[in-house]
């Protein structure tokens, strides 16, 4: 059993939303009644007198009857949904954009020297950290007027796909595995209790991964599409104001919030421990910190000084180091700083060297459970902007 | 667009039964009881299947209901009108059902947590609590799958025919055989654990059951 965690970040909001969602297709699906009902009201006649039946035993009724129980019960029916969940993407263009490997030139590189290419000395993670916390320390952010609101957009190109058979542990045996790209556009009001304005849309592009159906799998309709085609409003950013207990506008452990930011230490020591206190339901790893930080970080919602902070946090992290210098985030090039420590997958924090901003995340399958997900494949690709504009919905 | 936003909007606990489901508490043990039993199924078949599809798979769902109707109409006479709707009286058995099913459950969440992790990245998700975070509702449905399958039967149970279901908790206490408090509590706790779950790092290391013997 899980530990409970209060300060996890998930609202109840959130939980009344994945729970709709969970299974949603299988639940929903809106197969005739025609024969259940014959052979409900055929059974009652052959039912047993109630003054019998009422100490009956529970029999499954499809092993009565012989039928073979499905194993993954959702893996034909729901599995659009289920696995059309999010998961990772790559910044890819044309038509046959490939996969790439990360770890190229990298590997092994020591996180706490010097590292050398050509005979040109280059900076380790803690040396960009700390260049990167004074260049966001020093400058600060533009509040915003009366009526403005912060544009955060996202682009992403996140994987997804469909499972159709599993092993006996879940791990996926035939299906596929393709990515798309979304744009996701936020905008928060400058009094955050305002009504905050959320549009995402799938672009219709995507790109094949793998899997043992043909390619043309992936142009089957998205499952989700209307809910990933779709405009959101909400006061305090609360999209979803039916669902109870209602999310708490101003609560210090939401993100979305300043209360959270202002609770928050300045000091990278106390930050990283509090941080590590955050995560100790999953160990605190330093990857598991460093992913919990760019979940922070992307919210774009996060001032100057804790951001600064942050990265003097996360420069203390062991491992911490510069998987790759020039990371393309679908043309935004940036700073990969990452931990190699065996996991399933890495997470990579993007900046921008140049001015130290946070400016996307990206995620490499290191040891994938997928069989057609290559060791080094690029699953997750994010880069996102934060601007201030006069209009709710401008660009 | 309208739609969806509409349908994520009203998004939340189900609304409590309308009128007609409160009030639908019918004579069972007169000889009508046949007619009586069509009637309920053209009530209230095709949600139970939804919300045992939900739960257990579409593959399985009519089994399930079949069963639930099979074992209401041999026990019929235990129904008490004066205590539960007849809806929540069909869903206390359909809980019981599904007890037998328990094993298939955890291994279709476990499944869909797995499946969640599609395409390589069982450790690290990208975007939850990020820009896109607050509506990623299918990113965080798939760490709310491996939730569900740590939760207890009764936590499970109480979540799933209060959210799923739509039932009350009062029909629900009803429907069970517990007092309301006790509902309360299951619910407050699942909600609880649920809400803590990190959903990014998943439990992809984890594909066996979970059984809570």
């Amino acid at each position: 059993m899980r530990d409970n965690l209060n300060t996890g970040p998930l609202s109840e909001s959130d939980l009344d939303e994945a729970l709709h969602l969970l299974h949603v297709e299988a639940r929903t699906a809106d197969a005739p009644m025609t024969d259940l009902r014959a052979r409900v009201l055929a059974d009652l006649d052959k039912a047993e007198p109630a003054t019998v039946a009422s100490t009956a035993t529970v029999t499954p009724i499809g092993r009565a009857r012989g039928r073979r129980r499905f194993p993954a019960p959702w893996a034909s029916v729901a599995a659009a949904v289920v696995a059309a969940a999010v998961i990772g993407g790559i910044a890819l263009h044309g038509s046959s954009p490939a996969p790439t490997d990360s770890t190229a030139g990298a590997a092994g590189t020591s996180s706490a020297q010097q590292t050398k290419q050509g005979g040109v000395e280059l900076v380790t993670a803690q040396q960009a950290l700390a260049t990167a916390a004074t260049q966001v320390g020093a400058g600060k952010d533009t509040p915003l007027a009366p009526g403005q609101f912060r544009h955060i957009s996202l682009h992403a190109w996140w994987s997804t796909g469909t499972m159709m058979a599993s092993d006996s542990k879940g791990n996926p045996t035939k299906g596929f595995s393709y990515l798309r790209e979304q744009t996701i556009d936020r905008w928060v009001p400058a009094d955050y209790r305002d009504d905050w304005l959320e549009r995402r849309k799938l672009t219709g592009r995507k790109t094949w991964l793998g899997g043992t159906e043909p390619e043309s799998a992936m142009n089957r309709p998205e499952p989700d599409a209307d809910i990933q085609n779709a405009e959101y409003h909400g006061k305090c950013g609360d999209f979803f104001p039916k669902s109870k207990p209602a999310k708490v506008c101003g609560d210090a452990n939401d993100w979305d919030f300043p209360e959270y930011y202002a609770g928050l230490p300045r000091d990278p020591d106390q930050l990283l421990a509090r941080w590590t206190k955050d995560t100790s339901a999953k160990g605190s790893s330093p990857s598991t910190i460093l992913y919990y930080v760019t979940q922070i970080l992307g919210t774009g919602l996060a001032p100057a000084d804790v951001r600064a902070a942050a990265y003097q946090a996360l420069a203390k992290l062991p491992g911490i180091q510069v998987i790759d210098r020039a990371a393309n985030l679908d043309g935004v090039v940036g700073m990969a700083l990452g931990i190699e420590d065996n996991k399933a997958d890495r997470t990579e924090l993007i900046l921008d060297p140049k001015t130290g901003q946070y400016i996307g995340d990206r995620v490499v399958a290191v040891h994938p459970t997928t069989p057609w997900i290559k060791p080094g494949t690029v699953t997750s690709f994010t880069s996102q902007t934060s601007t201030a504009v006069s209009e709710q919905g401008a660009k | 667009m309208t739609t969806s936003t509409d349908r994520l909007t009203a998004r939340g606990p189900a609304p409590g039964p309308p009128a007609s489901v409160e009030h639908d508490r019918p004579d069972l043990a007169g000889p009508g009881a046949k007619a009586e039993f069509a009637r309920l199924f053209d009530s209230y078949a095709r949600t139970l299947r939804g919300y045992l599809a939900g739960r257990v798979g579409a593959h399985a769902a009519d089994d399930l209901v079949a069963e639930t109707f099979l074992i209401a109409f041999r026990r019929r006479d235990s129904y008490d009108a004066t205590r539960v709707p007849v809806r929540g009286w069909l869903y206390g058995i359909a809980t019981n059902v599904l007890r037998n099913h328990r094993r298939d459950e955890i291994r279709g969440l476990r499944a869909t947590a797995r499946a969640g992790h599609f395409g390589g990245s069982e450790h690290n998700e990208p975007h939850d609590n990020r820009v896109a975070a607050r509506v990623d509702a299918e990113h965080r449905m798939r760490g709310l799958a491996d939730g569900l399958a740590d939760l207890s039967d009764d936590e499970r149970d109480a979540l799933l025919l209060t959210s799923w279901a739509g039932l009350e908790p009062g029909e629900l206490a009803a429907a069970l055989g517990v007092p309301a408090s006790t509902v309360r509590t299951r619910l407050h706790r699942a909600r609880r654990k649920l809400r803590g779950i990190d959903i990014e790092q998943g439990t992809a290391d984890n594909g066996g059951e979970n059984d809570h013997a």
